[in-house]
């Protein structure tokens, strides 16, 4: 029963990182492990710590151990739990860590991957059984995460070439893939504040992890409409990964597409004018892509998104808009409004059934149906 | 020699003799053939020949095999040709008379391979001549003839440079698609092409003015087409013909039907007439009633609640 952690002491004795990292990984389908797992499940975890220590050192039985409840708790489908002991594992490898040299980032990337992925399955399972308020394991991941990039780029104690900082891409990356997550939640705060001190230039790092690197650097920049950073970053990634990688290309390449970052932006923010500007820029693209006239019908959608935040601005109890307003909304998006053009584009919408309600030429309203009027039918 | 003279007797007889007769045969063939060349398969015609027919007007009868040099019209006859049917229009006469003559006389010229400045005049006469037409009761546009001289300008634009008024006719192209895409989705694909070739020339005002109109139509902006219609520059005036046709209809339907689906209670008739650009007040009301509309007319008012079928 204690062949599994007798193994990993003898490959941890030889300083066989890799084989290491393959083991504690919760997709190991090591058979030895299998059996300690189930070994574990049967005795206190007090009891199964005791037992490795006697073949390891005390904070590598307890990564051991550690990994092994949560791979338990995955195969039980108890996943916050899972989580909780992969937390504890990670706490444990990054106490060792700190007297290692870059060596054995292979263990600790592999913990940390682990990490994130229980996070986030934690917090989905937590969210589907309605306990959404504890589903807070991702940011924990989120926070070790960044505090183990902190520890790695302070490495003190080695030479630049055995540095642990040569993991420091890959702990930042992994926290750019946390935070892909969270994009939506606008803690994109985090994103931003993984900036490397220059302890080693961005060229000593292995290429994988430049890639992903610029790859979210990209796309942060695109969030921030700093298109000219978006297309070298993505560009640098997308030129460096290597052809047989199609998915990540493709991820990449939907992303480069400069000429639509724009037009995206303008129409995730109704902005009409920047559409019309961003439309004639490359218009001559767009026309030899054959896409330009496609193209200008999403124009309408652009005008729907435009009256949709100013009816959330503007709130109105009794589903009624004043046509005034959308005019103001289009002057100030920094269009021209002409407020016969501005009513055609809302008949049209009413129309094409982008927007529910009718508009009363009269009273000059447009009375919005009760729930959700500009619900994009699919 | 004996083994050279043995390879002509293989290859068919005595070669010397047989020489003699080949050449006699190449110049046969040469004169029969003077030049010929094959277009299309179809037509063999003769390159530099050069007509000999004197009469100004001739009828159109579509030419199937080789034609004899005095069928044909010489250019400086053709250029009498052209003036004479010109006048016929502008006396009136029928476009079916007129556009068989014109027909013809773009036959001459591609029988004889004329494509200089002179047949670039006689297309863009041809494209004037079938833009102003209307046929039957309906009063359509002439599409396929319009078309047709359109996309032979267009050839003949590259050829000849600075020859015509390519970006006038380009214009038109442009707004000739733009029309018939309202009918067949696919023809967009032409539009496309027609912007493509007009971005040489964007700075043009009378170029941005048409890609307005096409923003216009695409995005069903009936206020900006009106406006922009009636803003028509001069210089390419004669596309009011594919607008009052093909486009503006199709428009004024169009946003009809929106505004019987948009709105409820009443639109006054005042305010309708110029969104739907009707020029009268008669216009509006012919348009109404083809639509089955149903008005207030004491209130001045279109029912829209009513009018919905």
């Amino acid at each position: 029963m204690s062949g599994y952690p007798r193994e990993i002491a003898a490959l941890i004795r030889s300083n066989n990182a890799t084989a290491v990292a393959s083991r504690l990984a919760l997709t190991s389908r090591d058979s030895n492990k299998q059996q300690f797992v189930q070994y574990m499940a049967t005795r206190s975890y007090q009891g199964v710590l005791g037992e490795c220590e006697r073949v390891m050192q005390a904070d590598w039985a307890e990564v051991v151990c550690h990994a092994v409840k949560a791979s338990l708790g995955k195969r039980d489908g108890n996943l916050a739990e899972a989580y909780t002991h992969q937390e504890a594992a990670v706490e444990s490898f990054m106490r060792l860590f700190k007297n290692f040299n870059r060596m054995w980032l292979p263990v600790l990337k592999v913990l940390l991957i682990d990490l994130r992925r229980l996070g986030y399955q934690a917090d989905k399972q937590l969210r589907s059984e309605g306990k959404a308020t504890e589903a807070n394991k991702l940011e924990g991941a989120g926070r070790i995460m960044r505090k183990s990039l902190a520890q790695e780029l302070r490495d003190e104690d080695n030479d630049r070439d055995m540095s642990r900082t040569h993991g420091a891409l890959f702990v930042a990356n992994q926290c750019n893939k946390i935070s892909e997550v969270f994009f939506a939640l606008n803690t994109l705060k985090h994103v931003k504040s993984l900036v490397l001190p220059p302890m080693l230039s961005l060229d000593e790092y292995p290429t994988p992890d430049r890639i992903t690197w610029y790859f979210f650097q990209g796309r942060m920049a695109l969030m921030e409409s700093r298109f000219d950073q978006a297309e070298t970053d993505l560009s640098f990634a997308f030129n460096n990964c290597p052809a047989n990688h199609v998915t990540n290309r493709r991820l990449i390449l939907r992303y480069k597409l400069q000429q639509f970052e724009k037009l995206v932006l303008a129409f995730r923010n109704g902005d009409v004018r920047l559409f019309d500007e961003a439309l004639e820029e490359h218009q001559d693209f767009f026309v030899q892509k054959a896409i330009y006239i496609l193209l200008h019908k999403l124009k309408l959608c652009v005008y729907r998104n435009l009256f949709k935040k100013a009816y959330h601005v503007v709130k109105p109890a009794n589903n009624q808009i004043k046509l005034d307003v959308l005019v103001c909304a289009v002057k100030a998006a920094g269009a021209e409004a002409d407020p016969q053009q501005v009513e055609c584009m809302l008949a049209n919408l009413i129309h094409q059934g982008m927007v529910k309600g009718y508009i009363a030429h009269k009273q000059q309203v447009v009375v919005l149906k009760k729930d959700d009027p500009f619900r994009v039918s699919s | 020699m004996a083994n050279l003279r043995r390879n002509d007797e293989r290859r068919g007889g005595n070669s010397q003799h047989r020489g003699r007769y080949n050449n006699y045969q190449q110049r046969a063939t040469r004169e029969d053939r003077a030049g010929e060349i094959e277009t299309d398969g179809f037509l063999r015609v003769s390159a530099g020949i050069v007509g000999t027919c004197q009469d100004v007007e001739k009828r159109y009868i579509r030419v199937q095999s080789q034609p004899h040099p005095s069928t044909i019209r010489p250019e400086r006859v053709l250029k009498l040709s052209l003036e004479a049917v010109k006048k016929r229009e502008a006396d009136g006469e029928e476009y079916e008379v007129c556009h068989e003559y014109y027909m013809s006389i773009c036959q001459d010229l591609r029988i004889q391979q004329l494509e200089g400045g002179f047949t670039v005049e006689v297309r863009e006469n041809f494209a004037r001549c079938a833009m102003r037409a209307r046929i039957g009761d309906k009063k359509r546009l002439d599409t396929k003839t319009l078309g047709d001289c359109l996309i032979h300008l267009q050839e003949l634009y590259e050829k000849n440079a600075n020859s015509g008024h390519e970006v006038e006719f380009g214009i038109y192209r442009l707004v000739l698609w733009l029309g018939l895409s309202l009918e067949h989705e696919d023809s967009l694909l032409v539009v496309h092409a027609c912007m493509a070739s007009l971005s040489q020339f964007e700075q043009h005002p009378a170029v941005k003015h048409a890609l307005e109109i096409v923003s216009a139509v695409l995005t069903g902006d009936v206020v900006s087409y009106f406006k922009l219609v009636a803003a028509i520059p001069d210089e390419v005036k004669d596309q009011r013909h594919v607008h009052e046709t093909l486009i503006t209809p199709s428009m004024r339907s169009r946003y009809y039907s929106a505004m019987l689906k948009a709105y409820k209670f009443g639109f006054p008739l005042v305010e309708l007439r110029g969104l739907l650009g009707c020029s009268s007040k008669e216009e509006l009301t012919g348009f109404l009633r083809s639509q089955q509309a149903v008005l207030d007319e004491e209130q001045g008012v279109l029912d829209i609640d009513k009018s919905k079928r």
